[in-house]
């Protein structure tokens, strides 16, 4: 059935097209960019705030710890979970709180599933962010896959100052897509938390993503 | 033949209908805003907006080599893809993918082609449960109705409704605090993410070059959907594919900026294929399903072909003075507004839809209002003159010949013009109540039906003008 569905929709499609006009592709049309004294992060911080994510500066791995652990108090957060990502590794996040249950890769998938389903706060690395529209970019990696910055009502991502970008065309040029669609399977531009406003126009967070969005950025 | 839309008869009771009126007006005024904001920041806009036109004129007249290198893109990074001809051959795939699955429970995300091609229904029908899991979409499934409009399908609905559909079908009464709405709904709905086995989404654009299929939503219920369940079909129609991750890069700035005023939506996901071996989460299957089920026929037309360029932002809708006032069910299919006015004749057939072109004023902003530039009030003109070619019955009454001859001989040279204007003038005042005139003569009652003409002014705009110019 497959093979004859696709030669009849592709016929179709060459019979409409006969007579073949030929408009060429545009050139690509570059964001004007604002001439700004503010810097990257500032921008980024400015943006995303405005969308209603909290953002926070650490100069180093205590005071991100430090911070981490304030948000999880304000929430009285028990059940946290995240991936042994690179900046949860370098910030040594597993012995630095009972509270923060780093996932084992090597763990069944059922479980994975189960206490990334239960858990309160879910803590992320983001790959880069964008300045202008305030934008983590997440990869699905080996290790940290689509739920935890998901499934768990609270979302801390962790963010190095020096990955912002000043925006998408500048985040695409630095993935090179042809490479980085071979390796993931996913690629999620998250930009303040989960929101909908389809009753009676009313903006309400956390439908059915994350409610509250910490951004962590880090300066070392 | 199923029944013709009445657009007409549809219309009035939204008319008479106070609070839907009262709806209609705070929503699309609230979308106009925002959107004119989020635009005004722009200086290229309109730089993009022609970007944006090329880009789809482009993709649409080379369609087959686009969707094959999307094909093999897909393919090689671990998907499948199937080609529907039509909404039956999408469906029956569609039920034999879930029917391998060995599941009775999928959770769909929103999207206007599985609406199109009544997905939900057809499962339905084989014993499969589809739960539409975006919110308004959700509201809309209990209700057993047709999306209002293309971004905000349950706009009509008030808190009132809600709570009792979910007081009826979810056994839970929240009251009428929306949050608390809202918590309802996230319940139930992650009971059903975490037990279904097939997720099923649109797609809002397909890169070709690397067979990526992008999804823009604000919820994170369409992540949910690709994330729990064993399986992702992906249903597209075949206009959404284009070519370059430049030109995604462009499409994200203009449709979340057209549709609700925002400079980014909450989430975009651009998926490529199925989880790679080494990933610990997300789908084991991925299925791409390219739905013809009409567009070909609107591709071969040179003359309708941009309607396919159509990115579904809705903001046609919001500015369209039809839409504010008859509402999303006036017309009588998934696709509402001048782009429904558009685009249901010609997947549909002119025969079922033949009033939808005549619901518009042809002021223009629609056209003036879509940020791919589809010449929307052109369209409406080119499938009114096919409807009124096909109309049956005498074609052109003796009367009709009179008047249109007395027109023209009115209109052939600028004295005649102007000698007709000034009869018609004084006559049109002299039959004036209070600077309009509640029907007027012959031919032209017609226009008088539903409303008031207004009366010429005292002197025409010409002689105020001359004097001007002195």
């Amino acid at each position: 059935m497959s093979a004859g569905t696709r030669a009849q929709v592709l016929d179709s499609i060459r019979q409409a097209l006969t007579r073949r006009d030929t408009i060429p592709l545009p050139e690509p049309c570059p964001a004007q960019e604002e001439a700004s004294s503010v810097s990257l992060a500032e921008c980024f911080t400015r943006e995303a705030e405005k969308v209603g994510a909290s953002v926070a500066v650490a100069a180093d791995p205590a005071a991100a710890r430090e911070q981490i652990r304030r948000w999880l108090e304000a929430h009285q957060a028990r059940h946290v979970v995240c991936a042994p990502t690179l900046l949860v590794k370098r910030l040594e996040l597993a012995s630095s709180a009972g509270t923060i249950n780093v996932l084992d890769p090597a763990m069944s998938t059922r479980e994975r599933r189960e206490r990334l389903l239960a858990a309160e706060v879910g803590i992320s690395d983001a790959d880069y962010g964008l300045a202008d529209t305030g934008t983590l970019v997440v990869r699905a990696t080996p290790e940290q896959g689509r739920l935890v910055s998901l499934a768990p009502p609270v979302h801390i991502a962790l963010l190095s100052a020096r990955c912002i970008l000043p925006n998408l065309a500048a985040c695409f040029r630095a993935l090179n897509p042809q490479e980085e669609t071979r390796r993931s399977s996913l690629l999620t531009f998250i930009t303040g938390p989960s929101r909908t406003a389809d009753i009676e126009q009313t903006l309400t967070v956390g439908v059915h993503g994350p409610g509250a969005l910490y951004i962590l950025l880090l300066e070392q | 033949m199923p029944e013709p839309i009445r657009f007409r008869q549809a219309s009035s009771a939204t008319l008479a209908d106070a609070r839907l009126q009262q709806v209609l007006a705070a929503a699309t005024e609230r979308f106009n805003h925002a959107r004119e904001g989020a635009i005004a920041a722009v200086p290229e806009w309109e730089q993009l907006r022609d970007y944006a036109h090329q880009v789809k004129q482009h993709t649409l007249a080379n369609l087959d080599r686009y969707l094959v290198e999307l094909e093999e893109r897909v393919t090689e990074r671990g998907g499948k893809v199937f080609w529907a001809p039509d909404d039956a051959t999408a469906c029956a795939y569609i039920i034999g993918v879930a029917s391998r699955c060995e599941t009775s429970l999928v959770v769909k995300s929103k999207s206007m082609t599985t609406e199109e091609i009544e997905l939900a229904e057809a499962l339905g029908h084989v014993g499969i449960e589809a739960v539409e899991t975006d919110l308004g979409e959700f509201i809309i499934q209990l209700a057993r109705e047709r999306p209002y409009h293309i971004i905000a399908p349950a706009v009509h609905k008030t808190r009132s409704q809600v709570r009792d559909l979910f007081a009826r079908h979810l056994d839970s009464d929240a009251g009428e605090d929306i949050t608390a709405l809202i918590g309802t709904a996230r319940r139930a709905l992650r009971r059903k993410f975490a037990a279904a086995q097939l997720g099923i989404t649109g797609a809002n654009f397909a890169v070709a070059e690397t067979g990526t299929l992008v999804v823009v939503e604000n919820e994170g219920n369409a992540r949910l959907s690709t994330s729990l369940p064993r399986v992702h079909i992906a249903v597209m129609g075949i206009e959404k594919v284009i070519p370059r991750w430049e030109d995604l890069e462009i499409f994200l700035r203009l449709l979340p900026r057209a549709a609700t005023g925002q400079k980014f939506t909450s989430y975009v996901s651009c998926f490529t294929g199925p989880r790679r071996p080494e990933e610990a989460e997300g789908p084991e299957e991925f299925h791409l399903v390219l739905l013809d089920n009409g567009r070909s026929r609107i591709l071969a037309d040179a003359r309708t072909r941009i309607s396919l360029a159509c990115i579904r932002c809705g903001a046609c809708l919001n500015a369209c003075p039809v839409y504010r006032k008859a509402g999303g069910h006036s017309y009588g299919w998934v696709y509402s507004g001048p782009i429904g006015a558009v685009l249901n004749p010609q997947l549909l057939g002119n025969e079922r839809a033949a009033e939808l072109p005549f619901a518009s004023s042809l002021c223009g902003a629609c056209g003036d209002v879509c940020p791919v530039k589809i010449p929307l009030p052109d369209l409406l003109i080119e499938l009114r003159a096919r409807v009124a070619q096909r109309a049956a019955g005498p074609p052109v009454t003796r009367a009709k010949r009179f008047w249109m001859r007395l027109w023209a001989a009115a209109m052939r040279a600028p004295w005649r013009y102007r000698l007709a204007t000034a009869g018609a003038r004084v006559a049109l005042r002299r039959r004036a109540r209070e600077g309009y005139l509640s029907s007027l003569p012959g031919p032209l009652a017609a226009w008088t039906t539903a409303r008031d003409f207004p009366a010429p002014a005292a002197r025409p705009f010409r002689a105020l003008w001359k004097e001007l110019e002195k």
